[in-house]
């Protein structure tokens, strides 16, 4: 049973006013990979040192399967680390680095070199046993670190950013590679990152972290679809989703475009006076010839086989810069004016930021 | 040496760099000139020693065999080299055992008010040796450790001890602390952490300090002249017997002064391999 569990967690850095993690509570379930992701600033990485025992808590309580670890030293709480720099120890050989802990809590040697056999079996580092880090590159020494966390067997893994500092494909391929490691190994493991695409291909459920408070927790797919607010709506998926801040006014107007939303959420948005905000993904928004809304192509970005196109609107004297996702080919020129349509899900956040609805919207 | 080949610089930066290099060049042979001539006049008669400068003469190593031998009553070679040896490796060790874990306590896990601390420990270099002489020989004299080594011991540990807390302090810095945190979730103690991490790593400069406290207790002169001047005399005051009032002492004294060198020399030479195989090491990235 590894499970953990974070209780009204809450650390404050001395010197300042403001909790770097702010009444947490998070439930890990046994052999789950979630994912904490954030802006920098965001609390992730205290969050997760807070449960690795190397920052205390002010408040709340911190639980590793059914033992609560509060107070419990690092060494005591059965976790393993991966560092973003990967604290490999120079001076041991990739074989020494990986027996380190089981060195430390007392493993027989035959057993060690077993089990650092194994895990070098599982992660290709067998030609490298004997040599030093330095003599490593950045990805094999990724994979020493994964190592050393893997032969010890503990109940939970904590990663921190541990593919930032490879290159953009080695991170991809080692994005996979440490997925099918956790489902193969069936581990909880904890990752910190401020990847959102990383998160959102990783974790069984995400958790979003904004200035210390945790603003949403949920499937990738629930934070795509259906943000909490405002900031998630904003954070997930790339390119960002569309806001446009749409004021008090009614009926709600982009631009000189009318927005007519289906069901419910007509009534509950048309009948309030608060302000409001309308989102939508690029891919809910589409460029055509004619519309009621007109823009300005700014810039074509053909991937293959999408094109997002970045278009201005001129919305209440303002020039606000939208993006749309088009399957190509795409012909529009820059500069050319073209119309906008939206044919998916608009979402409707209140002046608090939170979300009130998700639904059709079209523009008339 | 491959790594000791200076980066190629082209333009009008190049002369520049061969002109400084030209510069530290002279300052260098101007520093290294009077011990040169010591070494020399070490290998000359008194005569030669003491007539116009000469760059060719007989050398001889008389000089060396009248410094070291025996002459009753006086302190001999023998004893002031066994009285230094003992003050220097006992106090230096006693220091290094101290000011690691103080280092440790105000670079890794900082203590509150560790700034206080650094300055307390710095606090102490600020007053002249000379005015604290009388209450330190008082001192000395009641509890009867005038003309031990052991007196000796206890105030060269006392000097060298805020360098050694300041220089590793700054040392331990410089260890990534990620590596301290993965020793301690892998399960390592304190000890543990000191001795698989932070003492091999920080082993340049573990040396480099252990070798100036060496260099610092194996020269002091004025302490050991002022409470050892009957029993437990060390080099420095072995040298300086050799400067005597009736004729001609230059070559005698260069000889003596070189033999007080060589164990400083030899502890350098050391140090330094093993200050270069740490820095070989490499940092984490």
């Amino acid at each position: 049973m590894s499970a953990v569990k974070y209780e009204h967690a809450t650390r404050t850095y001395e010197g300042s006013d403001v909790p770097a993690v702010d009444d947490l509570n998070l439930d890990v379930g046994d052999g789950e990979l979630i994912v904490l992701v954030g802006p920098s600033g965001s609390g992730k990485t205290t969050a997760l040192r807070m449960l690795a025992g190397l920052e205390p808590l002010d408040a709340g309580a911190v639980h590793i399967g059914e033992r609560e670890v509060t107070n419990v030293r690092p060494r005591d709480r059965d976790i393993a680390m991966v560092f973003q720099n990967y604290a490999l120890y120079p001076q041991l050989s990739v074989a020494e680095n990986m027996a380190f802990a089981l060195k430390q809590h007392g493993v027989p040697k035959e057993q060690r070199l077993a089990r650092v056999r194994e895990t070098a079996r599982i992660l290709d580092l067998e030609p490298y046993l004997e040599r030093k880090p330095r003599h490593l590159s950045g990805g094999q020494r990724q994979r020493v670190a994964m190592g050393r966390a893997i032969v010890r067997e503990p109940a939970v893994y904590l990663m921190d950013e541990p593919l930032s500092n490879l290159d953009a494909k080695l991170r991809v391929q080692t994005r996979t590679e440490v997925v099918e490691l956790q489902t193969r190994l069936g581990v909880t493991m904890v990752y910190v990152t401020h990847d959102q695409v990383e998160a959102m291909t990783m974790g069984d459920r995400v958790a979003v972290l904004k200035d210390g408070a945790l603003q949403q927790v949920g499937a990738p797919g629930t934070l795509y679809h259906e943000p909490s607010n405002l900031f998630v709506a904003g954070f997930i998926g790339s390119p960002a989703m569309n806001l446009v801040p749409l004021g008090d006014g009614r009926p709600v107007r982009i631009g000189g475009a009318e927005v007519v939303f289906d069901g419910q959420a007509a009534a509950s948005v048309s009948n309030g006076s608060a302000d409001i905000t309308v989102g939508f993904r690029p891919e809910a928004v589409q460029v055509v010839a004619d519309g009621p809304l007109r823009a300005e192509i700014r810039t074509v970005e053909d991937l293959g086989p999408e094109v997002f196109v970045h278009v201005t609107v001129d919305h209440r004297g303002d020039s606000v810069s939208l993006v749309s996702k088009m399957a190509p080919p795409f012909s529009g020129q820059l500069g050319e004016s073209v119309g906008l349509e939206l044919v998916g899900t608009t979402h409707v956040f209140g002046g608090d930021g939170s979300r009130i609805a998700s639904t059709r919207g079209t523009l008339r | 040496m491959r790594g000791d080949r200076a980066p190629r610089v082209v333009g009008e930066r190049r002369w520049v760099n061969v002109s400084f290099g030209a510069l530290a060049w002279v300052v260098g042979l101007i520093f290294f000139f009077p011990v040169f001539w010591m070494v020399l006049n070490s290998f000359k008669t008194e005569q030669d020693a003491n007539t116009s400068p000469k760059l060719f003469f007989h050398p001889t190593l008389d000089r060396y065999k009248d410094v070291t031998k025996s002459a009753g009553g006086l302190l001999s070679f023998g004893e002031a080299f066994t009285n230094s040896a003992v003050i220097v490796l006992v106090s230096v060790t006693i220091v290094m055992l101290l000011a690691i874990p103080a280092a440790y306590a105000l670079a890794i896990r900082p203590v509150p008010k560790w700034r206080d601390v650094l300055f307390f420990f710095i606090s102490t270099k600020f007053l002249p040796i000379v005015a604290a002489i009388l209450p330190i020989w008082i001192l000395g004299r009641n509890l009867d450790l005038l003309n031990t080594r052991l007196g000796l011991i206890i105030l060269y540990v006392g000097i060298n001890l805020p360098l050694a807390v300041w220089m590793l302090r700054s040392f331990f810095q410089e260890i990534p602390r990620e590596l301290v945190e993965a020793a301690e979730i892998d399960g390592a103690g304190l000890r543990g952490q000191l001795t698989s991490v932070i003492l091999p790593i920080a082993a340049p400069g573990i040396a480099a300090t252990a070798l100036l406290c060496v260099i610092f207790a194996w020269n002091e002169f004025f302490y050991a002249v002022q409470l050892n001047p009957v029993h437990g005399s060390t080099v420095p005051i072995w040298v300086t017997t050799n400067v005597s009032t009736r004729g001609d002492f230059l070559a005698k004294l260069s000889a003596a002064s070189v033999l007080a060198c060589i164990p400083v020399v030899l502890a350098g030479w050391i140090a330094q391999k093993r200050m270069i195989r740490g820095l070989a090491m490499g940092a984490i990235k």
